[in-house]
This record gives C-alpha cells, structure tokens and sequence, in this order.
C-alpha cells in the first residue's frame, strides 16, 4: 500500500463544474423516471376520450430539429474553444433555431390535441400522464434556451472568451441530457404507447 | 449585494464592537459552510421543539382511555404534523448541516464546492419549513377545513384528492415539504462535488474519513429518492389543481401507485436518515475507545452496499395492500437481506470498542447506546420484513415503536453525541459533562419507558393514528407508560438545551484537541477560522493527527 | 508548502442574493394557497435574487479577503506525543485477543462438508434399514421436515422411494452440508483445544439440544417423528468426519506470523520471524 507518491486533486478531467452538472443531471433523470412509470402505467387503461393511436403522430420534424441541435451546440462549444468566435455564434444561433422549432412544433400539435381532439390535462388519463411528461420535457427545452440564448448574447458582446468554453460546455451538458430525455419520451409516448 | 473587491466594510475593523444588526447581516448574507451547517442544524433543532410539542399533546391524549383533551380531527393534525416535521424538517437539516460543517474540514478544503448554492438551499428548507407551519394560520378554507394538514405523513391516495381534502391543507403539506426538498437536493450536489473534487493533497478514497464516505453514500439517496418525491408531489398537485388524474380513483388513477412512489422515496429516505447517524458513531466510537475504527474497507463496502440495497425494499411498507405473492417474497426477503451490511457495521462498532481503553464522555454514552438500541430497531425491522407477520402488525404500535426506535433510539441518539463532539469545534466552549451527563441518564430512561413498552402496545393490537381507545381493551397501562416516559425525554432535552446555554455562559475553553481526536478539523483552532486552515494540509493516512501526535508509529506504515 | 500570507484569505463574498430568490421562489408557489399577488411579489424577487446571484458569479467570482486570525488565537502545531506507541507481542501477559495464527482453507470446508455429508447420510441409511426396513425411510423424514405436507402423507409413503423427494432432500441436505462445512473450517480453527472435539462432539451435542429443545416451538407436528438417538449419531457422524477432512488439510498462516518485510510484500522473506503484532 504505498502512499509515497501524494497526488494533487486539480487538474482532473472531473472538476466542480463537471461532478455538479452530472449531479442535477442525475437527480433530474429521476425525476423523468417517474413521469415515465407513470405514463407506462397508465397506457391503455384510459376507459373513454380520445386514444393515443387516434390522435398521435410521430414528430419526425421536431425530433430532428432537437436532436441535430445536440450536434450544433457541441460544434459552438468546440469552436468556442479554439477561438473561432464567428463560428461559435452562428452554430449557436442555429442551436437555439432548432430548440424553438422543437418547441414550435410542439405548440401546434398541443393546440391541435386541445381543440381539435378535446384532449386536455384532465380528459382521461392519458391526457393526464401525456401532458406531465412532455410538457416538463418541453419546461426543460425551455430553461435551456433561455441558457442558451444568455450565453448567445453574452458571446455577442464579446463578454464570453475561450476561457469560458468549459463553462460552457456544462450547459451543453444539460442540453445534450434534454436530448436523451426526448429520446425516451417519444420511445415511450410515440412508439410503445400507441 | 454590492459587488466591491478587497476588504469588504464588515471585516475591516476587527476590534469596533459590531452591534447584533450586523451579527444578523452576517448569518442573513452568509455563504460560509459552517455558519449555514449551524443555521441548518439551529432551525433542526427549533422544529425539534415544535415536534416534540406535538407529540407530547399526542400523548397526553393517549395516557388515559376514552379522553377527550384533543378532538380527532385536531389529532389528525397532529400526526401529520409530528411526523412531517420530524422527518423533513428536523432530520434532513440536521444530517444536512452537520454534513456542511465537517465535510470541509475533514478532508482539509476551505469551503465547500458550490458556497452560494449551499446559501440558496438553506434558505429553501428553512422557508419552505415556514410554509408548512404557516398552515396552521392561514389555510382556514372550505368550512374550515383548512388548517394544519390531517392525511398523515405520507399522504396517501385518494383522501390526499380535491374530492376527499376540502381546503389547503394538504397543499400546505406538499408545498412545505416540496420548497425544503430542494435544500436536501442542493446539499447533496454540494456533498458531493466537494468530497469528490475538493480533498486535500494525499487523501485519496481509501483515505477519506467514513463520515465523508457515508455523506456520500446519503447524498447520492438523496440524489435519487427527493425527485421522486418531488415528481409524485407534482402529480398530486396537478390532481388537487388543474383537474388531472394520476391518483384520482374515481376516474381510474390508481391509489396504490402513490404508495409505489411514496415509498420508492420513502425508504431511502430513512435510510438518508440513519446513515449519517453510522456516520457519527464511526467517528465517535474510534476515538473513545482510543482504537482504529476496524475494518474501514468492509465499513466502506457496507455502507454502499446498504445504499445499493435499499432502493429495492420499498415496498415492505405496503406488505398490506395486496401486490400478491411474487412482490411480497421479492420484497421481504430484499428487506432479510438489507440487514446484513446493517449487522457487519453493528459488529465493526463492536470490535472497534473491543480491546480499547473506553472514555466514558457523553459523546461516547451516547454512542454506546445507540448501538445497542439500533440493534434492536433493526432486529423488529426483520421481524416486520416477514410477510405475514407484517399482515398482523403493519399499522400498529409494534411498527411505530419500531421505527422510533431506529429514527430515535438510532438517530437522535447520535445526533445527540455529535453535538456534544463537535460543539467544542464549533464554538469553542466545553459543554458540561455533569449536565450532559443527566441528559443522557434522563433521555435513556425516559425513551425506554415510552418505545420498548410501545411495542407491547403493539402486539396487542393498538392501531395507530387512532386518538383514543376503550377502557377494557387492556391498552391503558401500557399507554400511561408510554406517557411518562415523555415527561423524562422532555426533562433530558430541558437539560440538552441547558448544557447549551451554560457553555456560552461558563465559556470553558475548548481548544483545538478537546477530546485528543485524529482527523483534520481537530488541527483548527476552535472555531475554525473562516478560511479553515492556514495551509492546506497534506495527508499520508486516515489519522493524520495520529501521524503527527506519534510519528515513530504512524498509520501509514500499517495501512 | 506554500503559505497563502496576503492582505487575507480570499474566500467567496457573503450575499443575499440565494435568500432572495429561495424567498421568491417559495412566495410563487405559496401563492397557490395564499393570494395571486405572492406570484407577481414572488416573481419579482425571484429575478431580483437571481439577477444578483449571477453578478456574484459572472464574469468573475466575486470574492473577498478574509484576514487571517491573530496570531494569538491560531491553532498550534499538533505537537507529538511525549510517550511512545508500546507494541503488543501475541502470547504476551494481559493480551486479550486471540487471533488464529493460521487457519484452514475455504476449500478445505467445503470437502469436510461434503464428506461429512456422505458420513451423515449413511447413517440415515443404515436407521432407515434397522427401523423401517428400507433405507429411504430417514430421507423421507428429513424431507418430510422441510415439507410438512408430504409430512403428512400416509405412512406407507414414507418407507417407499420417491424421486421428487429425493431430490429436494438431497438438495437441502448437500446445501446445508456444504455450508456447515465451510462455518466449521473457520471457527474451529479459532476455538482451543482440539478440533475434532469441537466439531465432533461438542458441536452435533449442542446442536441436538438446541433442535430438541426448540422443535416444539417451531414445528409441533414433527416432534414424534424424529428419533433423537439416530439423529444425534447421524450429527456426530458429520462432524467428526468433516473435522477430520478439515483438521488434515494444509493450515495457511496468518499475516501476523509474517516478518515486516513479509507482509510489506517483499517476496521470500515471508517465514515466520519474530511474531509482532501486525496492522
């Protein structure tokens, strides 16, 4: 058990920032968890109002623009860090582009549920449990816009440097686990429960 | 607020006498992790006070058969009352602050990794606590239906419903409990980090000091337990408020999946609870005994093991809704199983105190009877975790002194210890060993006289949460004990305050080494001055006091 | 080792702004159940708080210099003890530990077991013969424990071969055997005096006793069932074999019969020097 060699704690890859972000990430996905069960629970077991196959389709536009805007915000974050300020901006604008086209979308299938079909958060259970998790889903979307969009302006004025780029890159993070968390949102809304 | 660089006007002049105005600003603006582990663990100790009022006025009802002191439905209140404010306002902020406080100091960092998020979450809990007690002033409702929540602790489905809980009340319930959680969630992302990123140069893993290991065993329960609490609240609110159905029976939610929620929070949860309390005895024990803690890797090993476990015994406490034989075998014999890391510690304290020169200060009175009354908390556990046996007595007084035991007879017990440990530390006074001392004789009588006789109670079939019963049940002499033994656990806790306030008053000085410990927040003076240590220390061991104190035979020779 | 001597130790500046906006989150939510003027109360200061926490952290940490403590009042420097640390020698006057300076392999538990096993039921053979005429009648019996309701079968099934059964019985009794062989070549070790009286005798005595003495409690309808002097040789059986199959096998030292160096793990010096006390 040799303990000769005494090992400073900085410089790991593992800094405050990091161990945080993963941190709320984990406590965050438990917390989707839940909605998940709930969801799962509950599918098929509403008795009347409309059903997920009558009134579903998948939301090929809107994944997309979520899921490419993971690539984007990786790119900005990359270029943050070797300098390449114009490009940083610009794939972050198209990151948060893509986030509101997400949300967009999400708004006008929302609308055509609602007054179309006459699903609501109380109409039956899945109305219920359909609402909770996309709509904390899209809660989540929406705080890292507003993240993401303070970062676009800060980079505008030229207030964000390279130097920042780890920063960054956690709330990156958040934006990379949004992702994933739609992933298995729209596994279990889209395709399971239908 | 003001954002102004160097020597900020408070700290300018050491010697003005500063009036309490500016002692107030201190603790309001505070971002220091000892001065918020002592504000968590003074506002744990004012809802302590609130909560033992509740229960004594629970008791004083159930001393004598067919009493009519308190009306049922104010009975209700107080159930719900005690318990909510035990678990989430008491221990909670109580693990959490003594966490804050030592968590630095023991692995020789000078704050903790995030100071303002700390802050922020000390607040959360301590509004959130204001929340829960405003309940009893302003939620007057529906025919008055409002007032202080009445559905028990764990809120179960549907009578949780808009249908069944006319008035605020229970949303007073998920508010308080909702805001405060986030100051557990925030001490846990802190707790970690920190432990994780911020120990001093030398002290790898292996040579964290187990009260560090198992905070973080807690805060990675309470990473994974309080969002699903939080989750299950939210869906009870979008019930109560917009119309939604997750547990409204009526239009085909299920009741029993708040209990699957509640639970999967629950049982980790008191588990965040007792931990910290292993965590106190593992530090207390070694040094009263003036013996190595034995066994630190098995104890390491076990504490995650018992982290690990834990998530899957949730449902023991619902053996009695009917989940049918399959879950009922899984969950007993996981529950059987839990017990063994629990046993391994039990006997690590055991053969730690073996063959060591035992100092009976109070700390260690405490300590020792801790262990002694965990074991037997424990072992009605295990009899509870069988199935059947649980059919008969879930809802008794047999599983309320069962979980007193461990929640009291375990937790307090060290929490208790701890305090008289670490109070040197934290103030720089000795605090009376003589008034300590009849603390612990008090408290020890008292809470046997109240919890070992509950479980007969219990075996005889009382029902909890009832707030009275008949004469001829044969229950009444047992509840009068029950009763008294109330009287002597409020005299000790008279005495525990007591011995606070005559330390500030008598001022013995402490020292750094009142107790001749060896971890690193006994190198600081006492207090700690706000930066903790002058120079970061370098460590080769788990004792680097020891190291220091005998360097012919240092730890890291056998290690 | 740098001291950090300045005009102070920098150290995050105290703020109000996390209380600012804890107080406004919790007046948003309280304004479910209070009034809707805590939400705009709330939101307000919710933005206020958060505005302010941000400029403690953005572009730069706000921080301040804490002066240092007066001399005066710093912690010394933990000074040694003045006694030095006394070693314990094993054997020595007032030692109370008994540790096994050796004990015996995991392995070797398991093949005492499992012998002993074999001895046992034998035994349960040759009873099954004398009293009933066929040798199944014992392990119908010890399944019949295991199995109240074949227990209570009538008795010409217990006197006649039954595969299910014998399978169950066999499994306990391998089972069982295998780990009472395995408790037996740890603790035996560490008991004085001899093993073979330990396992066989003392421990199938004990263990008789006890199962006499508790077999009402726990399972009233086996009790006429059992013959306890079969039973009592069947238990000796077991455990002066596997005593004997454990006691034989090749006993690995402990490391505190190791040199300094041995257990500092320098290869070839590990023969027993002076016997110190070890970690």
């Amino acid at each position: 058990m040799s303990e000769a060699v005494i090992q400073p704690m900085e410089g790991s890859r593992w800094n405050r920032g990091r161990v945080g972000m993963a941190c709320l990430i984990f406590g965050e996905s438990m917390f989707f968890s839940i909605f998940v069960v709930a969801y799962l629970f509950y599918v098929g077991k509403s008795d009347h109002g409309p059903q997920p196959a009558q009134v579903l389709e998948f939301p090929y536009l809107a994944t997309a623009c979520l899921l490419s805007s993971s690539i984007t915000a990786g790119y900005a974050v990359r270029s943050l860090g070797r300098f390449e300020y114009l490009r940083s901006i610009l794939s972050l604008a198209l990151t948060i582009l893509l986030g509101a086209s997400f949300i967009a979308f999400t708004g006008i299938e929302w609308y055509g549920l609602i007054y179309e079909h006459g699903l609501t958060l109380g109409t039956n259970l899945f109305g219920t449990t359909f609402y909770s998790l996309v709509g904390f889903h899209a809660a989540h979307v929406i705080i890292g816009l507003l993240m993401l969009s303070l970062i676009w302006v800060l980079l505008l004025l030229k207030h964000v440097k390279a130097e920042h780029a780890e920063r960054f890159e956690l709330v990156t993070w958040y934006w990379h686990f949004v992702d994933a968390v739609w992933i298995v949102v729209f596994t279990v809304v889209y395709i399971i429960g239908v | 607020m003001a954002a102004s660089e160097g020597l900020s006007a408070l700290n300018v002049d050491e010697t003005q006498s500063r009036s309490w105005l500016d002692h107030m600003h201190d603790w309001v603006t505070t971002v220091d992790h000892k001065k918020l582990g002592i504000l968590y663990i003074g506002s744990g100790l004012l809802f302590f006070v609130l909560g033992g009022l509740e229960a004594s006025l629970m008791r004083a009802q159930l001393a004598v058969p067919a009493n009519d002191l308190i009306d049922p439905k104010e009975f209700n209140r107080l159930f719900t009352m005690h318990g909510t404010t035990m678990v989430f306002l008491v221990g909670m902020p109580i693990v959490t602050g003594f966490g804050n406080y030592l968590i630095p100091l023991l692995i020789g960092a000078r704050d903790m990794a995030f100071p303002r998020l700390n802050a922020w979450g000390f607040w959360m809990f301590f509004f959130g606590g204001l929340v829960l007690y405003l309940s009893y002033f302003a939620s007057m409702g529906l025919y008055g239906a409002g007032t202080a929540p009445d559905v028990g602790w764990f809120a179960y489905s549907p009578l949780t419903g808009r249908a069944f809980s006319r008035g605020n009340a229970t949303d007073y319930w998920i508010l308080g409990i909702l805001l405060s959680g986030f100051g557990s969630m925030s001490g846990a992302i802190n707790m970690v980090t920190t432990s994780i990123t911020m120990r001093c140069p030398g002290m790898t893993m292996r040579r964290l000091p187990l009260f560090v290991w198992m905070m973080l065993v807690v805060s990675f329960l309470m990473l994974l337990a309080l969002p699903v609490l939080t989750a299950a609240q939210v869906m009870l609110l979008f019930d109560r408020f917009l119309g939604a159905h997750f547990f409204d029976t009526q239009a085909g939610g299920d009741a029993v999946l708040w209990q699957h929620f509640f639970w999967f929070f629950g049982h980790p949860e008191v588990y965040i609870l007792i931990i910290p309390g292993f965590a106190y005895a593992s530090e207390i024990i070694p040094v009263f005994s003036r013996k190595v803690i034995f066994g630190y890797v098995t104890m390491v090993a076990a504490s995650i093991s018992i982290g690990l476990v834990a998530l899957g015994v949730w449902a023991h406490h619902m053996f009695t809704v009917g989940m049918g034989r399959g879950l009922n075998i899984w969950f007993a014999l996981i529950t059987m199983v839990v017990g063994i890391p629990t046993g391994i510690k039990i006997f690590n304290w055991i053969a730690t105190m073996y063959g060591g020169k035992i100092r009976f200060k109070v700390p260690m009175l405490f300590s020792i009877a801790f262990i002694g009354q965990f074991l037997i908390a424990g072992l009605t556990g295990i009899m509870l975790s069988g199935a059947p046996f649980d059919w008969q007595l879930s809802d008794s007084y047999f599983v309320v002194a069962h979980f007193h035991y461990v929640l009291i007879g375990g937790l307090l017990f060290t929490v208790f210890g701890a305090c008289y440990f670490w109070f040197p530390k934290m103030f720089g006074w000795m605090m009376s060993e003589v008034i300590g001392r009849w603390h612990f004789v008090l408290f020890f009588i008292g809470f046997h006289l109240t919890f070992t006789t509950m479980h007969i109670q219990g075996l005889l079939g009382m029902p909890r949460r009832i707030y009275t019963y008949e004469p001829d049940r044969g229950w009444a002499i047992w509840n009068a004990i029950t009763s008294a033994g109330v009287a002597l656990q409020g005299l000790g806790i008279l005495c525990f305050f007591l011995a606070i306030f005559m330390a500030f008053k008598q001022k013995k000085p402490a020292g750094p080494d009142p107790w001749d410990a060896w971890t690193l927040e006994w190198t600081t003076s006492s207090p700690p001055p706000e930066y903790n240590f002058l120079t970061l220390p370098v460590v080769r061991s788990r004792r680097p006091l020891w190291d220091e104190k005998h360097p012919e035979d240092p730890d890291w020779k056998h290690e | 080792m740098t001291t950090e001597e300045k005009d102070g130790m920098e150290l995050p500046a105290p703020t109000a702004a996390p209380l600012f906006f804890a107080l406004g989150l919790v007046f948003i939510m309280a304004s479910l159940v209070t009034n809707e003027i805590f939400a705009f109360v709330g939101a307000v200061t919710a933005v206020w708080g958060a505005l302010g926490w941000w400029r403690e952290m953005l572009p730069v940490e706000h921080k301040e210099a804490v002066p240092l403590q007066a001399l005066a009042e710093r912690a010394p420097a933990v000074k040694p003890k003045s006694h030095a640390v006394e070693h314990l020698v094993i054997g020595e006057e007032g030692h109370r530990v008994r540790l096994p300076l050796e004990y015996h392999p995991y392995a070797a538990g398991l093949k005492g077991g499992f012998a002993g096993g074999i001895a046992m039921a034998m035994v349960g053979g040759v009873q099954g013969l004398v009293t009933a005429g066929t040798p199944w009648a014992a392990f119908n019996g010890f399944a019949s424990i295991v199995m109240p309701l074949f227990g209570a079968a009538p008795p010409a099934d217990m006197v006649s071969f039954h595969p299910a059964i014998m399978v169950a019985a066999l499994a306990v009794h391998v089972a069982l055997s295998l780990l009472i062989g395995i408790v037996y070549s740890s603790v035996l070790p560490m008991l004085p005096g001899h093993p073979r009286i330990w396992g066989g005798i003392v421990a199938p005595v004990v263990w008789t006793a006890a199962g006499w003495a508790a077999i009402g409690l726990v399972m009233p309808s086996a009790t006429s069932g059992i013959s306890w002097g079969w039973f009592i040789a069947s238990q000796i059986a077991f455990g002066l074999t596997a005593g004997e199959v454990i006691t034989r096998s090749t006993p690995i030292k402990t490391l505190q019969s190791f040199t300094l160096a041995g257990r500092a793990g320098l290869e070839g010096t590990e023969q027993t020097g002076s016997e110190e006390e070890g970690s």
